[in-house]
This record gives structure tokens, C-alpha cells and sequence, in this order.
């Protein structure tokens, strides 16, 4: 039996849904991502997970045991919240050790605990400061030091890196997940940035609209999103809507406004459908030689990459091109559009 | 134009005003207290001296009226601390319709004035009030409880109008308070009361100790209250100050009195104020 289990957990607000029908199950040591736009209830099922909200339906086992109806301070669960929340009348120290404290553990034991979790963290010098005197990064810390050294059944991350900017954010995923490694905890991470959700978790729980729209590894969701709001969720996708206009084996044909294209997969003559193809999969040739022409509308440099905004008889599109080192197709040019033949993906319309 | 100008102009009605009705009574009531006072004749004008302010720190009469007034000041603050901060926590958990409901309630005294405020208090607890006359109509009693006239009543009816500032100084530091942090306590296995004596008390204290500064220089200097309730003999150092100057017509003995009562108050509310300043400055903005 996996290690934490939600049955068709619902959450109703009066007539509102927040969460419908939720099921997942994760197994030790493992970390999931919870990933969706804003008000998708991410953070609705996390609290139902720490117990500060009642599910209106379904049941939540963790290690076995029923949790549905277990108070949060029963639950034995380390939650980082989006904004820290951390004790700001007691020390580094004393907010790390409070925890230990409940636990009624002897002082020098707790007292190595704490260090040692502080060492984990880095923040072992900062042990005496107020949380007023830290920065943002550091008081992240300072949460997740206080939730893991518990040594918690579940950890839970609310958001805990969209108060970072960039370059540190890049930073504590990679440190985050070095520390749940460590610790091997059983962690849930919510997040609506996919990059992050990308970076670090074993699975992802797309969601959507209080539902899960599709859950896996994230190499596989990302290839195989399943749907459209997947697809353009994780990364951005181009989609050209079209007609089947013939199925031959495992080959689909689309006619995309005048367009064929060939496709893997399985429809029925007629039906409306969406190619859908990752803007890095397109590759640029000599205009006449591709499956069909396009001009370039706007370039831009990334760095890494070259960005670009195509316009073709298909409708716009976009095109990400790594940067090789050699001048690219420039602004007004006209190219020719290729793929791999498993480039491309088959999407019902709905 | 002198850039100095234009703000002491705009200063200058509201200046004028504090200079005539506050700091000319004030400069005139010190130079009243050194000045000496013969009960035939009168205020000496050209006298002057440390004599008023002798006679009060020497006599023990006046000691225990000191005594009595901050004594009276430590019990309200400390009953006003004890029912307001609970009352303040309740009422930021209420929905807003009670929560403004409960808000009159707590507010109503200061609507009311002091003296039929009073007068209500007196009714209830004299000799012949209700809650007297209730008592013995049951047979709890046989001869009525001494409440008028007594500390416990001023202490009560001090407490009934000095608590809404309570209330409403650890209301408004408990509305900064994060309710995710509560949750974090609960998270880390601490209990409802745990929580809320290790990690709900703790912040809102700052706003019950600038709460106890001014429940505590409002009553050492309260005057109508300890007037009803505590009647001729059972004085406070206001209604002493009062007593000098209209009874005994002694004014430069009742305004040695008022200036130490405000140097006292000035002194203990700014010491106060230094050490909770100094203990919270590492902690909170
Ligand atoms: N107490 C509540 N009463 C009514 N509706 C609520 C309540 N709490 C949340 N909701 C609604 O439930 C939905 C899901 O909220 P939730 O906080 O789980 O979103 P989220 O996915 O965490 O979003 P975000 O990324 O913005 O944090 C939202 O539409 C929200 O308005
Ligand atoms: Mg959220």
C-alpha cells in the first residue's frame, strides 16, 4: 500500500468547488508536485493533507491510518507555508527547536538536532538572529530547517520559492532537493511554476479547475501531455487545428487549412483535432524543402537560444532554435518548416 | 522667504493655542507650588520655597494616598491586561456581524459620560443598590456588603471604562498578526493553548503593554470615579489635589501635589516605555 493515499477527496466552499474528486497516491520517499494555475486548489488539498481544512468528501490515509479527521497537530506532518510563517518573537535557533520542544525531547538532543539541521541549511551562524534580520532565501531556510527537523512522516512546500527571485530560486531547487534526498522524507511540493515542478519532483499532479488533469514523471507528461491544457501548461505548445482526412494504420493525416500533415496516432475520418508540436522540436530549412513555408515575423536572442514568430498559412506559430554559434534566419526571411516524424502529437479537440 | 517660515506659520494657531491653555496654566501651577500659604493670610506672594513639596514627602498622610493611587493604577492595569487581551483575541475571531455587534458593547462606556457613568456604578453597588437589595432578598446576606466607598469599587469602576483601550490596542496588533504562523505551531504538534501562550501571547504583547501604559497613566490621574465612588475620606492623589485647592483653599500645597503626581506619572510611563521599546526593538519593526 502506497504510502499516503487521497480517495475521491472533494472540497466544497457553499455551492463553490474547490477540489472534485481527487485521487493520488504516493509512495515513500517520493516527491510530487502539485502543479496549476492560480485557484486550481493546490493549495486547498495540501491544508487537507495537514488538516486544516476538512475534506467535504473522500478519505486520507497516510502509512495506513485513516488521517480524514485527525487534527493537524496529530498528524505529524512538516508543512513550509507560502509565507514562511515563521515565529517572529523567537530566535533562529528557537524556531527550529520549537518543534522538538512539543516533542518533549531532552535539551541536548535538542540542541544537536537543531545544529545539525541548521549545518544542513547552511545557517548554522545565523542560530541567534530574529527572522526580522534575515533575508528572504535565509528565512526559507529557517522553514524548511524548522519542518524537517522534526524528522516528519510528510513534508509539504506550499509555494515556498515564489518569494525568490530567480537566480536564488534556481539555487534552493537544486539545494531542496539535495536536502530531501538526504533526509529521504516524503515530500509534496505545490508550485504553479512547471520549470520547478520540472527541476524537482519524481511525479506531477497537473491540475486544473479543482481536478487532476493528468499525473507522471515529468520527462513523460511533458512528451505525452495527454490534453491541451497539459500540453500548453508544461511548456508552450503550437497547436494547428485541422480535419482527419484520412487514417491509414497508426498514421492519421490532418488537413490543417490546406496543409497535410502526417501524424502518429488514432482518429476517425473527420474529426476536428489539434497537431500539437513544442516549439524546440521545429527545425528550420532551405524555403520549399520542409513540409511548408513560413515567414519569419519577429527574432529574438535568448542567449542560449534564438526565439522566434512565425507566420504561415497554418496561422502563427513559434519556434525556439538553439544557438549553435552560426548566424540564424533573419527577421522578413522566408523558411521551410521541419520535424521528426515523432515530433509531432495528436490532440482530440474539447 | 525664509524656508522656515511657512511651517512654523502653519504651526502657529494650533502653538497659540497649546501655549495659552496648556503651558501657561502649567508654568503658573509650579510657580504657584513653591510659593507659601498662611491660613490667615492667605497666599504669601513674594514667598517662596521647597516647603509644600516637603510637607508631602514628610507627611504620611499624603504617602498613603500616593500608595493608595498606584496601587489603585497596578490592579486596573493588570485586570484591564487580563480581560482585555482574552476579549481582543475572541472578538478578531469572530464574523464581522458580531464582531461589530460585541464592538459597541465594549465601546458603550466611553460613550457615556464619566459622571452618569459613575452615578450608574453607585446605584449598583450602595448600600441600598440593586445588588445589595438582590442579596438580601435571597438570603445570601444578612446585613449589606461594603462596596461603595471602598477600592474594589473604584478598581471596578475604573476597569468597566478603561478597557476598551486595552481591547482595542491588542486588537490592533492582533490584526498583524500572521494566521499562518498559528497553523505552523499546530503543524509542529504544539496544542490549541500551547499555541497560544508560546506563539500568539508573546507577539501580541507589545500591544498589551502600550495598552497597560495608557490604562495606567489614565487612571493615576482619573478624578470623577475615585470622587462618586470613593466619597470624602477614601482619597486618591487627584481628588487630594482637588480637596487643596477648593477646601482647604491651600492652592500652592494642592499644586505641589498635582506636579508631583504628573512628574510621577511622566517619569514611570516614560521608564516604561524605554524598557518595552529596548526589549522588542530586536524582534519586531
Ligand atoms: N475559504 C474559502 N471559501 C471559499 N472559497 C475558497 C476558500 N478557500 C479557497 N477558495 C477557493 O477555492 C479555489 C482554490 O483555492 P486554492 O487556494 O486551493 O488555489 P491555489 O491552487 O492554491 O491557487 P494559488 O496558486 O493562487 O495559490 C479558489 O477559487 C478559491 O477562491
Ligand atoms: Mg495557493
Amino acid at each position: 500500500m502506497s504510502f499516503l493515499t487521497l480517495q475521491n477527496i472533494s472540497k466544497r466552499y457553499g455551492q463553490f468547488t474547490a477540489v472534485e474528486d481527487f485521487n493520488l497516491s504516493v509512495e515513500k520517499g517520493e516527491f510530487v508536485s502539485f502543479l496549476g494555475p492560480s485557484g486550481c486548489g493546490k493549495t486547498t488539498t495540501l491544508q487537507m493533507i495537514a488538516g486544516f481544512e476538512e475534506p467535504t468528501m473522500g478519505t486520507i490515509h497516510i502509512d495506513g491510518n485513516d488521517m480524514t479527521h485527525v487534527s493537524p497537530n496529530a498528524r505529524d506532518i512538516g508543512i513550509v507555508f507560502q509565507s514562511y510563517a515563521l515565529f517572529p518573537h523567537m530566535t533562529v535557533a528557537e524556531n527550529v527547536a520549537f518543534g522538538l520542544e512539543m516533542r518533549r525531547i531532552n535539551k541536548p538532543e535538542r540542541h544537536q538536532r537543531v545544529m545539525e539541521t541548521l549545518e544542513l541549511v547552511r545557517l548554522a551562524d545565523f542560530a541567534d538572529r530574529f527572522p526580522k534580520a534575515l533575508s528572504g532565501g535565509q528565512r526559507q531556510r529557517v522553514a524548511l530547517a524548522r519542518a524537517i527537523v522534526i524528522k516528519p512522516q510528510l513534508l509539504l512546500l506550499d509555494e515556498p520559492l515564489s518569494a525568490l527571485d530567480a537566480k536564488i530560486r534556481e539555487s534552493m531547487q537544486i539545494e531542496l532537493r539535495h536536502i530531501q534526498n538526504t533526509v529521504g522524507v516524503t515530500t509534496i511540493l505545490v508550485t504553479h511554476d512547471q520549470a520547478e515542478a520540472m527541476a524537482m519532483s519524481d511525479r506531477i499532479a497537473v491540475m486544473n479547475m479543482g481536478r487532476m488533469a493528468r499525473l507522471g514523471e515529468p520527462f513523460e507528461i511533458y512528451e505525452n501531455p495527454g490534453d491541451s491544457f497539459t500540453s500548453n501548461f508544461l511548456g508552450s505548445t503550437n497547436l494547428f487545428q485541422g480535419k482527419v482526412s484520412s487514417v491509414n494504420g497508426n498514421e492519421v493525416s490532418v488537413d490543417c487549412s490546406g496543409t497535410e500533415v502526417r501524424v502518429q496516432g488514432t482518429s476517425e475520418t473527420g474529426a476536428a483535432v489539434s497537431v500539437a508540436i513544442r516549439p524546440e522540436k521545429i527545425g528550420l530549412v532551405e524555403p520549399g524543402l520542409g513540409f511548408f513555408d513560413a515567414q519569419v515575423r519577429t527574432r529574438i536572442f535568448l542567449g542560449t537560444s534564438w526565439a522566434y514568430q512565425m507566420d504561415s498559412d497554418l496561422g502563427a506559430f513559434n519556434v525556439s532554435l538553439q544557438n549553435t554559434g552560426h548566424r540564424a534566419a533573419g527577421e522578413g526571411e522566408a523558411v521551410g518548416i521541419s520535424w521528426q516524424a515523432d515530433a509531432v502529437g495528436l490532440l482530440a479537440e474539447g | 522667504m525664509n524656508k522656515w517660515l511657512p511651517p512654523y506659520l502653519l504651526n502657529g494657531p494650533a502653538l497659540v493655542i497649546f501655549t495659552v491653555m496648556l503651558v501657561v496654566p502649567m508654568v503658573m501651577t509650579l510657580i504657584l507650588s513653591f510659593n507659601s500659604f498662611d491660613f490667615y493670610g492667605g497666599i504669601q506672594a513674594d514667598d517662596y520655597g521647597w516647603h509644600n513639596y516637603l510637607e508631602v514627602v514628610k507627611d504620611s498622610y499624603f504617602h498613603e494616598i500616593f500608595a493608595r493611587t498606584y496601587g489603585i493604577a497596578v490592579a486596573v492595569t493588570l485586570i484591564c491586561a487580563l480581560i482585555g487581551a482574552p476579549e481582543a483575541y475572541i472578538l478578531n475571531r469572530m464574523s464581522k456581524t458580531w464582531r461589530s455587534v460585541c464592538l459597541l458593547a465594549i465601546l458603550g462606556p466611553l460613550l457615556i459620560s464619566v459622571i452618569v457613568r459613575t452615578l450608574g456604578w453607585a446605584l449598583l453597588i450602595g448600600n441600598n443598590g440593586v445588588i445589595n437589595e438582590m442579596l438580601l432578598g435571597i438570603g445570601l446576606i444578612e446585613t449589606p456588603l461594603k462596596m461603595m466607598f471602598t477600592t474594589g469599587g473604584i478598581v471596578v469602576a475604573l476597569v468597566h471604562v478603561l478597557v476598551p483601550f486595552m481591547v482595542l490596542s491588542v486588537w490592533t496588533t492582533l490584526q498583524k498578526l500572521d494566521p499562518q504562523v498559528e497553523s505552523a505551531a499546530l503543524s509542529l504538534g504544539a496544542s490549541h493553548f500551547v499555541t497560544l501562550r508560546r506563539v500568539v501571547l508573546p507577539q501580541v504583547m507589545p500591544g498589551v503593554l502600550a495598552g497597560s501604559l495608557i490604562v495606567f497613566a489614565l487612571t493615576a490621574s482619573a478624578f470623577a470615579t475615585p470622587a462618586i465612588l470613593g466619597g470624602r475620606r477614601l482619597k486618591v492623589v487627584a481628588t487630594t489635589a482637588y480637596d487643596e485647592y477648593l477646601n482647604t483653599l491651600n492652592w500652592p500645597l494642592g499644586a505641589a501635589i498635582a506636579v508631583i503626581l504628573l512628574i510621577a506619572n511622566v517619569v514611570v510611563v516614560m521608564s516604561y516605555n524605554r524598557y518595552v521599546e529596548r526589549k522588542y526593538a530586536a524582534v519586531f519593526d
